[in-house]
């Protein structure tokens, strides 16, 4: 199995679809534990967020990755719930995340949600254009530890300050990390909006949650 | 710091210019005061070192985290600093790279024969002559429109422009009652001699670039033409950041305005200065923008534009005193703002409709103004939707390392041939930056010579490429001149150009699936605007930013807004039409659109698919692009 379990994570890694979504249906069937099979896709996912960072791939490996995963996901998952007697696995700790109001961009907030759902977070993803109302609601409701803001426009700075502000507000700041991350965010964006940090990308939001949070890789 | 209050004095040592820094102020700001203007895409927040300049000697200030980020090692030893955040505190000398130099120069612009526009003036003349005023006689006015409306075949005249209302009785009796009169709808909105002419200007008010026209009202000829830099750039490079500092400060908001109407005014007298007597009246204008530039220069409303759903105060053509914006070297003529289709699609793509649409049979085409945001529509038939896509500065060579704007020794052209780069350059100067063509061309190139993959990675292999701080960039050339260092293009640059085609390819692909068309259906592609005037077609279809449809439907019609804005100021029936295109032109909302994120991914790659055919396009490839 040995063998079997490098190939599917090389074939993830080098973006083979076919084969990656075939070989895992054919070691599950060997009877190798869906938790196992998971774990390879992360090893994969590592692999191809490293390329990513060393700026090998690029966007749409990424995306194809996700889709691979996914795919893999949805067989895995049906197993995984029979083993666990239906029960909802642990996570790691709960994001709140979401682009803030004004801003439509998603593509960049769903591959963050992607990886930190990948590294054992359970994600409360908003969507996109999200008024800070909705966020304060979430946060309420499900009490996170971390909230993740979005935006790739300019004006998204002022939104994030705003939520940022309203937060504090509703007297959650000191119990919420926040993190932002988009296009254009810096240091200097980070210290106008009041937020904690910012990631340059989905690989830097998963290394902040787990400083903050304590998890493991 | 007391002894310090005299200013500090800077020499630019390739300028042979001495710059004069008050204590506090950054060397970018002081330099500006004295005219030598450096770039500011980011508006001096300190976040795209498009301003980079070497301090040579004197004391360099210490390397901030920022710096670190977006300089190498290298570079900051050698004293490369962001001028927007270099105060300095001692004399110094300073070396700016010529293409972080804004050229302020105005350039005038040569107008062909062919340009001459039938008219069919808004502004109509007549002559007049009344009877000096008796000792019990009617008042001025009342005589003079009692004369307008004796014989007038047009709609009766029944006002008078309130500032020449004020100097009436003045100008009567100095022209002797002997006037021709100027009129404009019911208004009469100027007096002048008998020998006097009607004038016309039209401006094409950019986001980067400002291009007036002067325009005989009577004749439509045009008689002189002008472009210089949107001075409003020292407030930030694209619309989106000036949009976010005017929308946070009023004081600032109307500083951008003054800076551009200060702009126009010097623009006007230019154009004027040869051909406009002093007898003579400019009688109407036209300015065609983006929904921005219209928004800050009326001085509307902007914090609404910059947020979803990016609603306008007006789409609605617009008529105003010319005063009433503060261009006062003409008060009485009337500007004419053209129609807005939506936020991001403004009166300039209304403007290049009317040009492109007037020599258009009912053929399936589409029409593209490439820039920061990228107007296309498609035209089916009568049926027009249009979008904005956000390409990004890249294909203008903004937000590119060794990227510039057209000027001298920009590389505009770009072939590979294995070892062998050759460069073409504007005006054949030495070579110092790439402008839009030449990026555009590098990827193209770089992908037909395998030095990128399919994926845009740069391959490690190519004796051209180096790695640096673990970047990898392909070496255009060596070593500049030694001061500047070399000129490369990073696999940054490279990701770049794929967002910027993919995003406007992808909006491509949105318009056909609207209409349920494919693209080898296109029957013809209009390119405008400044840099579609010079993109090489070829190298467009190459990288993916172009449909791959056969080279004889491409067109490219250069400044097709300003183009139409001066046919809408010389006639009322195009203007009439442009009314119409912008009301009828829908505006299809890309943002929240599951299908174009997926397009948009998908056209990020090179489509190896496409090899063979582009290998095809190779052979009749020469370096006949400009
Ligand atoms: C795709 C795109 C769009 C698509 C969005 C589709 C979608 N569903 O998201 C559409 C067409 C809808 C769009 C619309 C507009 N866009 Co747009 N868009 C882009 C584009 C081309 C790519 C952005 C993107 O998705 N990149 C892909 C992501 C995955 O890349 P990434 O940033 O590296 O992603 C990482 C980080 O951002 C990070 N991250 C993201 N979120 C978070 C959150 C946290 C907490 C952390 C830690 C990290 C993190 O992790 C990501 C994954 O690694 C950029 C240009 C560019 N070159 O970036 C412009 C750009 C962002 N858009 C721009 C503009 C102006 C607009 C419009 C206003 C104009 C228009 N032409 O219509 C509208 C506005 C819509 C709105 N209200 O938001 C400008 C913004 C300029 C500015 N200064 O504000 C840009 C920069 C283009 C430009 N230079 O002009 N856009
Ligand atoms: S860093 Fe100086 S203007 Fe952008």
């Amino acid at each position: 199995m040995g063998n079997k379990a490098d190939e599917l994570v090389n074939a993830i890694a080098e973006m083979d679809e076919g084969k990656a979504i075939d070989l895992a249906n054919q070691m599950l069937a060997e009877g190798i534990d869906p938790l196992e099979v998971l774990r390879l896709c992360r090893v994969a996912m590592n692999i191809v967020g490293e390329r990513f960072e060393k700026q090998e791939y690029f966007l749409p490996e990424l995306m194809m990755a996700g889709d691979m995963l996914e795919q893999i996901g949805a067989i895995v998952k049906p197993l995984l719930m029979d083993q666990a007697g239906g029960e909802e696995p642990e996570t790691l700790g709960t994001i709140v995340l979401g682009t803030v109001h004004g801003d439509l961009h998603d593509i960049g907030k769903n591959i963050v949600t992607f990886m930190l759902e990948l590294n054992g977070f359970k994600v409360i993803d908003l969507g996109i254009d999200v008024p800070i109302e909705k966020f304060i609601d979430a946060i309420e409701e499900n009490q996170p530890q971390v909230v993740a803001l979005s935006g790739f426009l300019t004006l998204a700075f002022d939104s994030m300050k705003e939520t940022v502000e309203a937060i504090a507000e509703a007297g959650w700041r000191d119990k919420v990390k926040i993190m932002i991350g988009g296009g254009q965010i810096d240091e200097q964006v980070t210290n106008y909006t009041g937020a904690d940090a910012f990631g340059k990308n989905a690989m830097e939001a998963v290394s902040l949650c787990n400083e903050w949070i304590g998890g493991a890789t | 710091m007391k002894e310090n209050m005299v200013p500090i004095q800077i020499k630019v040592q390739n300028c042979d210019k001495i710059i004069e820094c008050y204590p506090g102020e950054n060397f970018n700001e002081a330099a500006q005061r004295k005219g030598l203007a450096i770039a500011t895409t980011c508006g001096r927040e300190g976040t795209c070192k498009s301003c980079a300049v070497r301090i040579v000697s004197g004391k360099v200030p210490a390397v901030t985290p920022d710096e670190k980020k977006l300089f190498d090692d290298m570079q900051l030893s050698r004293g490369w600093r962001r001028s927007c955040k270099f105060v300095p505190i001692t004399d110094c000398t300073v070396h700016i790279p010529r293409r972080s130099l804004l050229v302020q120069s105005r350039h005038l612009i040569v107008i062909k024969k062919s340009d001459q526009l039938p008219p069919d003036p808004l502004v109509r003349s007549k002559l007049i002559k009344l009877e000096p005023s008796e000792i019990e006689g009617d008042a001025d006015w009342e005589r003079l429109l009692q004369a307008l409306n004796r014989d007038e075949t047009g709609p009766p005249i029944e006002r008078i422009d309130l500032w020449l209302l004020r100097g009436l009785s003045r100008s009567l009796r100095k022209l002797n009652w002997d006037i021709k009169v100027y009129m404009r709808g019911d208004e009469v909105i100027g007096i002048g001699p008998y020998n006097s002419r009607a004038y016309g200007v039209a401006i094409d008010l950019g986001t980067t670039n400002i291009v007036g026209f002067l325009v005989n009202l009577e004749t439509g000829e045009v008689l002189s033409a002008n472009s210089t830099g949107n001075p409003q750039v020292s407030f930030g490079g694209d619309i989106m950041t000036r949009l976010a500092r005017a929308a946070r400060d009023r004081d600032v908001r109307k500083l951008m305005q003054k800076t551009v109407v200060d702009e126009i005014n010097n623009i006007m007298q230019e154009l004027c200065a040869n051909e406009v007597q002093a007898d003579d009246i400019v009688a109407e204008m036209v300015i065609a923008g983006n929904t921005v530039m219209h928004h800050l220069l009326i001085g509307l409303d902007i914090e609404q534009l910059g947020k979803a759903p990016f609603v306008p105060t007006i789409c609605q053509a617009l008529d105003i005193k010319a005063r009433d914006i503060g261009l006062i070297s003409t008060p009485y003529a009337t500007v004419h703002f053209p129609g807005i289709i939506a936020g991001f699609v403004g009166s300039d793509h209304t403007m290049a409709l009317l040009t492109s649409l007037s020599s258009l049979r009912k053929e399936l085409s589409v029409i593209v103004d490439i820039g920061t945001n990228t107007e296309i529509s498609i035209v089916d038939g009568d049926r027009i939707i249009s979008i904005s896509c956000p390409s990004g500065p890249a294909l203008e060579g903004g937000e590119i390392s060794f990227g510039m704007s057209a000027t001298e020794g920009a590389i505009e052209a770009v072939q590979i041939d294995g070892n062998e780069i050759t460069l073409k350059t504007i005006q054949n100067g030495a070579p110092i930056g790439l402008c839009g063509s030449g990026v555009l061309d590098m990827v193209a190139e770089l992908y037909r010579n395998g030095a990128i993959n399919h994926r845009g990675r740069l391959n490690i292999t190519n004796p051209k490429v180096r790695s640096r701080d673990d970047r990898l960039e392909f070496i255009i050339i060596e070593e500049l001149d030694g001061i500047e260092g070399q000129i490369s293009f990073s696999q940054e640059d490279i990701r770049a150009v794929q967002l910027a085609k993919a995003a406007i390819r992808a909006g491509i692909d949105m318009l056909l699936k609207e209409i349920g068309r494919k693209e080898t259906a296109l029957e013809r592609i209009i390119v405008a605007g400044a840099f579609g005037n010079f993109l090489n077609i070829k190298n467009a279809i190459a990288v993916g930013l172009l449909p791959p449809i056969p080279l004889d439907r491409f067109e490219q019609v250069g400044n097709a807004a300003g183009k139409g804005a001066r046919l809408a100021l010389v006639s009322k029936k195009q203007r009439l039409r442009a009314h119409t295109l912008a009301k009828t032109t829908s505006y299809l909302e890309l943002s929240g659109q599951k299908a174009f994120m997926t397009a948009f991914i998908d056209r990020i790659n090179f489509d190896y698919r496409k090899q063979n055919q582009i290998d095809g396009l190779k052979q009749s490839n020469g370096m006949e692009t400009v």
